[in-house]
């Protein structure tokens, strides 16, 4: 289990879509209320036992989520609480390569979420607490293309289908999420998922019909798009509220991280205890199977396999 | 106080009459402003920056790019500062919120240093400490902060961001319980003087400002919400209509509901202001003519048994709660008054307005004497009833937990108490805790015996259930000294600063040599109102004189408790003085030059702490502690190989301590050593290490 040590706490991690011995940290001081931010770009090594930073950007404030671009393995985004989309390029070199290449001020509050098309690699979408969700494209000069206002409070979650190119979906705290096509204005659907504020949802990456939501109560419930009426299952979540999770298999966390089986309900498969603090971010590798990086409050990005 | 500007200016010293020559610890803590944690238990944490190092020197060839990512370069010319800030081994943990990062036109920025002596941390804990009491389903503790350089901009972010993290986290709580827990956060935040920006973007900041001073809008509170649901009935079909409006009509009661959290704010208020150190006594006065009154009607209120309770002392306040000793009771009240409010709602409404009014006239003093006036009469004794559905969400300090009964070797033995002390004496921690908890299953109020349990549970590194048993000796026994002392220095391990003090008072108020000391000074001194550093100025004052009637034979007690003072304060090198003259008198106290190697390694002295630990584990060599220590202080000093000897040491006396397998861990890294780690995470014996290190 490879550990690494960031200054502040972490709040997502990724790993890079190109390159397998790399991942991507988004930390922010004072547990993202106020202070700087930093996002880390690591190196795995030794098969995951070790891990080692290759460079880092700082922000002025923290660092929510970040997103690696599906079109070029140097660049990277991140998105901050001051509302700021920082874009940095980690092949420019020079004292100018710290800075980003771009830095869009476009949402009015936090942007919460990221998310890069996995289908057209062109485009990206964020989610932001100013209740807007809006899509970018990198190439367009103009700053957002689209912008998509629906939700009553704050966005927390938005994340493409794995299936559809412009297919959407959003999770927010006006305890609703929303099925999105950027060619529409509107939500195609929306699901009342819960009776609290929902911090995030995502696709599973194997059904395209089948989304998962997670609230501050502390459940996670399995949605069918196709009639979202009732839910399809429902994952009761451990001793606290955050959850977080990512494709193939729905991870839960609060200073641990749960693996569970959808299939079955209340399954838990394994659960990692290997944080001290909120664990707030969590991906599973592309490449390795069964590998997985957690990042959370206690100011560590620990990698493991399962 | 002129004792401290004495101390300050360098010309007294904890013992008095020993050599001055202090450079103004103010000045040094400007140096230590990117130091480790205050918050370390007399063990420390490794200080995290030191991962970086590793980093300094591999660069990764493996970008395939021709650009030098290589640090070094970067660090240079113009943009000097910037790196030696953000990434130099000097680096500062916290504070120093980068001003001016204009990105888009990549200028260097302006590096924003507000209060220089602001110790780093203090943000962070103080944040830590609202989420942790969150997490905890305690209420939050406010605290007092010394002034911390914090712009207009900067409180925004905190106010905006902190209710939504709040709502998060206390999402199973009523909303006049998140509300209040929230502007206790706050209220020390706001108080805070505004930092002036004064960057050459301070125009363009003040301006992005703005849109953050509107708060953000719960949903609770926005007029439209139910637009959204209305929105859904479109697209989703009828079944919406029916929970549309079993929605709305759970908003109404939200409505009538609100009027109430203004008497739940009262309450907490009211709650949160009793002195701790008066509260019984002044809880007696009040409640005396309350039980006193005659009319029947009102005698059999709820109301009035809290009351009578309280008199009695059945029930009673803590710093922040009211705690009954049968919480069933307060149950019952609560769901006889949720059931009222459910049949009754537009009276709840009605007699909720009018409690409110009677609130609001009152004072806190003078609540007892307008009880007794006639306006009772014509009350809804109903109403009085919601006054005694408050909150109770229970004592700030954690039930002590005992481990599992039926596992326990030591119950019904007889001997176990001096056995505990036996095996406690031994090392033998774990076993020794059992002991004492078996005896305390048999005998609950013996004090003694709740201080040496809390001692070993301090030992192991447990140190919130430290407290608690140490809390629990000292309320069944005010006059046990060293219970207190002990408690005073647990609750500066988990930096609860103000218990600390009040530990450290608690312990001067009975001492017979010191008792008349605190006389001197003004007693409102230590109630909740008065920050830290105030309270921290007095205690220490107190604590000199103290020192002062024994300078021969100096009280290594009191010694003692101005190293902790002064560790609190951050004020290292006093800190320094006054536990060697605590060690002058008991040169073989394992727990004393522990603490000074503490104090040495937190104000970055760590090979003078080395010293200090090996005089520890001289001793007592089974003091785990200090073992773990001299790790870190290794780590600090760059010596890998000696760290992780020490480290392993320690979890051959403690294998479960997670902290310390930890601190192995990021050494095996420094070391490059993946196999080792690998070792670590096949299995957790440190036997296993024995071919790869002595210890």
């Amino acid at each position: 289990m490879g550990i690494f040590k960031t200054n502040f706490g972490g709040f997502a991690t990724r790993f890079s879509p190109f390159d397998e011995n790399r991942i991507a940290v988004a930390t922010s001081q004072h547990y993202g209320i106020v202070g700087n931010g930093k996002l880390h770009i690591l190196e795995i090594v030794e098969g995951g036992r070790m891990l080692r930073e290759i460079t880092s950007f700082m922000s002025k404030d923290g660092l929510y989520d970040l997103a690696w671009s599906e079109d070029n393995e140097n660049v990277i985004v991140g998105v901050s609480g001051d509302g700021s989309i920082k874009i940095w390029d980690m092949s420019r070199g020079g004292p100018d390569g710290r800075f980003p290449v771009r830095s869009y001020q476009e949402h009015g509050g936090e942007v919460h979420s990221i998310d890069w098309n996995p289908i057209n690699r062109r485009t990206f979408i964020t989610g932001s607490w100013d209740e807007s969700i809006k899509l970018w494209d990198p190439m367009a000069m103009q700053g957002s293309v689209q912008t998509f206002k629906e939700h009553r409070y704050c966005v927390y979650s938005t994340v493409w289908s794995p299936y559809h190119e412009s297919r959407f979906a959003s999770a927010s705290g006006d305890r609703t999420v929303k099925i999105w096509d950027t060619k529409a204005p509107m939500a195609s659907n929306t699901i009342l998922a819960h009776d609290h504020e929902i911090l995030s949802c995502d696709w599973n990456k194997y059904n395209e019909n089948i989304l998962v939501s997670a609230s501050v109560d502390k459940t996670i419930k399995i949605w069918d798009i196709r009639s979202t009426q009732r839910e399809l299952g429902v994952l009761k979540g451990h001793g606290y509220a955050w959850v977080q999770f990512t494709r193939e298999a729905d991870v839960d966390s609060d200073m641990t991280v749960c693996l569970w089986d959808t299939l079955m309900e209340n399954a838990l498969v394994r659960r990692f205890d290997h944080h001290t603090e909120f664990v707030v971010g969590v991906d599973f590798s592309l490449f390795i199977p069964g590998q997985m990086a957690s990042c959370a409050w206690d100011e560590t990005v620990q990698i493991w396999n399962i | 106080m002129s004792d401290l500007r004495n101390l300050v200016s360098g010309q007294d010293g904890c013992s008095d009459g020993s050599d001055g020559g202090y450079r103004n610890p103010l000045s040094r803590m400007a140096e230590q402003f990117w130091n480790e944690r205050p918050n370390q238990e007399y063990h420390q944490r490794p200080e995290m920056h030191m991962a970086h190092g590793p980093r300094m020197t591999t660069h990764s060839a493996t970008l395939g790019t021709q650009s030098s990512l290589n640090r070094g370069m970067m660090g240079e010319d113009q943009f000097g500062d910037f790196e030696k800030y953000f990434n130099g081994p000097a680096q500062n943990e916290g504070f120093g919120f980068e001003r001016g990062f204009d990105d888009a036109q990549f200028e260097p920025h302006d590096v924003h240093h507000p209060n220089s002596q602001v110790p780093p941390d203090v943000l962070q804990y103080y944040f830590k400490s609202f989420i942790d009491s969150a997490r905890m389903q305690q209420t939050f503790r406010p605290a007092a902060l010394p002034e911390l350089g914090l712009d207009v901009q900067d409180k925004a972010k905190i106010r905006n961001r902190s209710e939504v993290l709040a709502r998060h986290l206390l999402n199973n709580h009523s909303e006049a319980y998140i509300t209040n827990e929230i502007s206790k956060f706050l209220q020390p935040i706001e108080e805070q003087p505004s930092f002036v920006n004064n960057t050459k973007f301070g125009k363009q900041e003040s301006e992005w400002a703005s849109e953050f001073e509107t708060e953000m809008r719960h949903p609770m509170h926005q007029p439209n919400f139910e637009d959204v649901w209305r929105d859904s009935v479109a697209t989703n079909g009828a079944d919406m209509v029916r929970e549309f409006h079993d929605f709305n009509r759970e908003r109404e009661f939200e409505g009538a509901w609100s009027k109430a959290e203004e008497q739940q704010r009262w309450v907490d208020e009211f709650e949160g202001k009793a002195p701790i150190q008066r509260s019984l006594n002044s809880i007696q006065e009040v409640t005396e003519s309350l039980t006193k009154i005659d009319d029947p009607k009102l005698q059999s209120t709820n109301f009035m048994k809290l009351m009578s309770q309280l008199h009695k002392g059945e029930v009673e306040i803590t710093e922040d709660s009211i705690v009954s000793r049968g919480d069933q009771q307060t149950e019952e009240w609560a769901d006889q008054f949720d059931q009222y409010r459910e049949e009754h709602p537009s009276q709840s409404d009605e007699w909720m307005r009018e409690f409110e009014d009677k609130m609001n006239l009152m004072d806190q003093n003078s609540w007892a004497n307008e009880f007794e006036e006639d306006n009772w009469q014509g009350m809804d004794d109903e109403w009085i009833k919601g006054l005694a559905s408050q909150n109770t969400t229970g004592p700030i300090v954690p039930e002590y937990r005992f481990s599992d009964p039926a596992l326990n070797p030591y119950i019904g033995n007889p001997e176990a108490y001096p056995i505990g002390i036996r095996l406690f004496n031994e090392g033998r921690l774990a076993e020794s805790i059992l002991a004492f908890e078996a005896e305390l299953q048999a005998e609950p109020e013996n004090s003694e015996c709740w201080e040496h349990l809390g001692h070993a549970q301090a030992e192991s590194d447990r140190d919130a259930m430290a407290i608690s048993a140490l809390s629990r000796a000292v309320e069944l026994d005010e006059t046990n000294l060293s219970a207190k002392m002990a408690l005073a220095v647990s609750n500066t391990n988990d930096w609860y600063r103000d218990h600390a003090l009040l530990s450290l008072k608690s312990w001067l108020d009975n001492h017979p040599d010191y008792v008349h000391i605190s006389s001197k000074y003004n007693s409102s001194l230590f109630n909740d109102r008065t920050p830290f550093e105030s309270k921290h100025e007095a205690l220490s004052d107190m604590f000199i004189e103290a020192a002062r009637l024994k300078t021969d034979s100096p009280d290594p007690d009191v010694q003692t408790a101005l190293g902790l003072l002064f560790n609190l304060s951050l004020e290292y090198d006093k800190a320094v003085d006054c536990f060697q003259t605590a060690l002058s008198v008991r040169p073989n106290d394992y727990l004393l030059w522990n603490k000074l190697g503490a104090t040495l390694a937190n104000s970055d002295r760590s090979a003078e702490a080395l010293g200090c630990y090996y005089k520890s584990l001289d001793a007592k060599p089974s003091f785990v502690r200090a073992r773990a220590n001299l790790g870190i202080s290794y780590m600090a000093l760059k010596q890998y190989e000696k760290a992780a000897q020490y480290f392993l040491g320690a979890i051959s006396l403690h294998p479960e301590s997670k902290h310390i397998w930890s601190n192995l861990r990021i050494v095996f890294q420094y070391l490059e050593r993946p196999d080792l780690i690998d070792k670590m995470d096949s299995q957790h014996d440190v036997e296993m290490f024995r071919e790869d290190f002595e210890f």
